[in-house]
């Protein structure tokens, strides 16, 4: 009797190491993200790089500009879940070039915020400056994502304006 | 070989001649300037003088690009030692409008324009009479004025002319002439010189000269107060910028004794 109880212990034993291991609700949540998260990068890396160009405006206007755009991963906490998730958001920078780079005349703003929605082949910036305020950048890709063109506006300083950037 | 490297030594001496990218785009850099004056009166005449501009650059790595200036505006021509310098520490130039202002309290002139294409243009002002005129200045060459335009004379100089009498009580002879010298001093420009009285005609030597106590000459409302060292002698007027002296003579004891016009013989 007492040999009969030990194989049926040792069989449990072994049927259970040897069971499928069934997923937590929450390491599926992360790999679901994860999944999502993969996506939007590749997206997103579609779009990264350097254009170089000009704002223009009124009265004659025109800067050159560099603007760059990088895919970075920044940890975000979700409601209701305990850990946070990487989200791939579109940063960089945009550099006003108001001399020679080569002499440091230039002013660098950072991107705050940055969209791109790919069915539409938009991109949403937004940078601040404390001269300036917000400054918010809307463009789109064209030819096949060697150009962007778009708009600018200060709304603090109540100016407006157009963007063209090549891909450098 | 030998070929080769005449190339190579020809592209270098070329690369040294030529002005690099660096230097074209820059915004640091002296500009040469030509400060227009604003007809007093429709139709009156212009002026002009010249001056130079010199930016200083420095990045400060905070998302931000100091600039700083020095202003040096000439009276008479680039050569002319008769020149007022201005600093300004900070020149803010607007990064959606490129607009550039040069002022500060301890300057009585400030400028503002645009600074577009490696040339800056715009107005400029002085305390004493407010806007002056337009200015342009270009880092790439000198701009050149209208050919109207007359460059404002330096006031160093020799001045002749006439006195008229108002006041029958005082004598002072019809004949006058001013000699002006201007120097750089570490307080500002200080003008001294020297007045004669002819007694005879301007080239004879029946004279009376008697050196200036003081000048008080303002170069941008261009009014001018002279002391005689004897004689109690103050002319008060104005130095018009083509150089004539147009000022009321006053003579200790009297009051107001005439008028005098003397004009730059030089």
């Amino acid at each position: 009797m007492k040999q009969l109880l030990g194989l049926l212990i040792i069989s449990l034993l072994a049927g259970s190491a040897c069971s499928p291991k069934t997923m937590s609700q929450r390491d599926l949540q992360k790999q679901k993200d994860a999944g999502a998260a993969e996506t939007k990068k590749t997206e997103l890396e579609g779009v990264a790089g350097k254009y170089i160009g000009e704002l223009r405006g009124d009265d004659d206007y025109q800067q050159r500009i560099r603007l760059t755009l990088e895919v970075r991963s920044v940890p975000v906490q979700q409601e209701g879940s305990v850990d946070p998730i990487m989200v791939p958001k579109l940063l960089g920078g945009v550099r006003f070039i108001l001399g020679s780079e080569e002499a440091q005349e230039f002013i660098d703003l950072t991107i705050k915020e940055g969209e791109f929605v790919k069915p539409t082949d938009h991109i949403e910036l937004l940078m601040s400056h404390d001269e300036v305020g917000d400054l918010f950048m809307s463009v789109d890709r064209k030819k096949d994502g060697k150009q962007l063109t778009g708009t600018w506006r200060a709304p603090k300083q109540g100016l407006e304006g157009t963007i063209v950037l090549d891909k450098e | 070989m030998r070929f080769k490297l005449a190339v190579s030594a020809f592209i270098t001496t070329l690369s040294f001649m030529m002005p690099s990218a660096h230097a074209n785009d820059s915004i640091q850099g002296t500009y040469t300037a030509l400060l227009k004056h604003a007809p007093k009166v429709e139709g009156g005449d212009e002026f002009h003088q010249f001056a130079t501009i010199t930016l200083r650059t420095v990045n400060p790595g905070n998302g931000s690009l100091k600039i700083s200036a020095n202003v040096r505006i000439f009276f008479g021509d680039w050569n002319s030692n008769e020149f007022f310098s201005y600093e300004y520490p900070d020149v803010p130039l607007s990064l959606l409008t490129r607009q550039i202002s040069f002022k500060n309290d301890e300057s009585d002139v400030s400028f503002v324009g645009y600074l577009k294409n490696g040339m800056i243009t715009g107005e400029w002002f002085a305390s004493a009479i407010g806007r002056v005129g337009e200015f342009i200045a270009k880092k790439s060459e000198a701009p050149l004025p209208d050919a109207n335009s007359i460059l404002v004379k330096n006031i160093t100089g020799h001045y002749l002319g006439m006195f008229t009498s108002t006041n029958a009580a005082a004598n002072l002879p019809e004949r006058l002439s001013l000699s002006l010298v201007t120097t750089q001093d570490p307080k500002g420009l200080v003008v001294s010189g020297n007045m004669r009285f002819y007694l005879g005609p301007f080239d004879s030597n029946e004279y009376v000269e008697t050196k200036l106590k003081d000048v008080q000459f303002n170069f941008y409302n261009r009014y001018i107060t002279i002391r005689t060292e004897e004689y109690g002698i103050t002319l008060k007027g104005s130095v018009s910028p083509a150089g004539v002296v147009d000022a009321d003579v006053f003579a200790d004891g009297f009051g107001k004794i005439g008028r005098t016009t003397l004009e730059s013989d030089q």
